[in-house]
């Protein structure tokens, strides 16, 4: 059956006992998901009001039985989407950060949606590049503030 | 509302601050896969799998066994 004959638009997910923030979803091929909001509080300081609002999404495949590299699949980009989603409407202070160069998660943000997200890299003194993207809510009430502790910390990298 | 003002930081305090955060990410994120592989092994974890695919094929997504 093809992921859009399916008879709904997102997998069941649910969120794993005794794990902090973490969610587990099955494609129809099989590929087991996990979906996890790591708090990630020293990013942009750990004395930063925002510290307890920040978390970095980490996507990990915990079992792929299809032994290749998980295809791009409606259902899965809809399901981290309903995970987002879940996530945001904890709280509206959560900042989400990303830090990688592929995921399934950025699929998943559309024009139109109701987040904003800001890419951008991070390099280390060894002068190793580190894309980051910064996913918060339009309607955070701090986003301004939130943006610019963002920039604050990745311009360091760009006025090099 | 939070209080949101945030200090200022030097050019070198920033570096300084962007190479721990990569430390720490990097040594977290190590900790955190270790963690999830054996994690994943745990019989709890499988029963949560057969959760998922219970709850799947009630909706009419049918998963393939594990």
């Amino acid at each position: 059956m093809l992921s859009e004959e399916l008879p709904h638009p997102v997998y069941e997910y649910s969120e794993v006992e005794n794990e902090v923030n973490t969610f587990s979803f099955q494609t129809i091929t099989g590929i087991l998901y996990e979906i996890v909001f790591v708090p990630t509080p020293y990013l942009l300081g750990e004395d930063s009001v925002f510290a307890p609002h920040s978390f970095e999404l980490v996507v990990r495949v915990s079992q792929n039985p299809t032994r290749q590299r998980p295809p791009f699949d409606r259902q899965t980009a809809r399901t981290v989407a309903a995970i987002f989603e879940d996530f945001y409407q904890r709280s509206e202070y959560h900042v989400i950060l990303y830090i990688c160069d592929s995921s399934d998660g950025r699929q998943a943000l559309r024009k139109g949606n109701p987040y904003l997200k800001i890419d951008d890299e991070i390099r280390d003194s060894d002068g190793t590049a580190y894309p980051i993207s910064l996913i918060l809510r339009k309607q955070n009430p701090h986003k301004i503030q939130i943006i610019e502790a963002f920039l604050l910390v990745t311009v360091a990298a760009n006025d090099k | 509302m939070i209080k949101t003002e945030q200090p200022r930081k030097t050019p070198a305090e920033r570096q300084a601050h962007i190479d721990h955060f990569i430390t720490r990410w990097k040594a977290e994120r190590k900790n955190a896969d270790e963690a999830f592989e054996e994690r994943i092994k745990t019989p709890e974890y499988k029963a949560m799998i057969n959760k998922l695919k219970e709850a799947n094929a009630v909706r009419g997504i049918t998963t393939p066994g594990l």
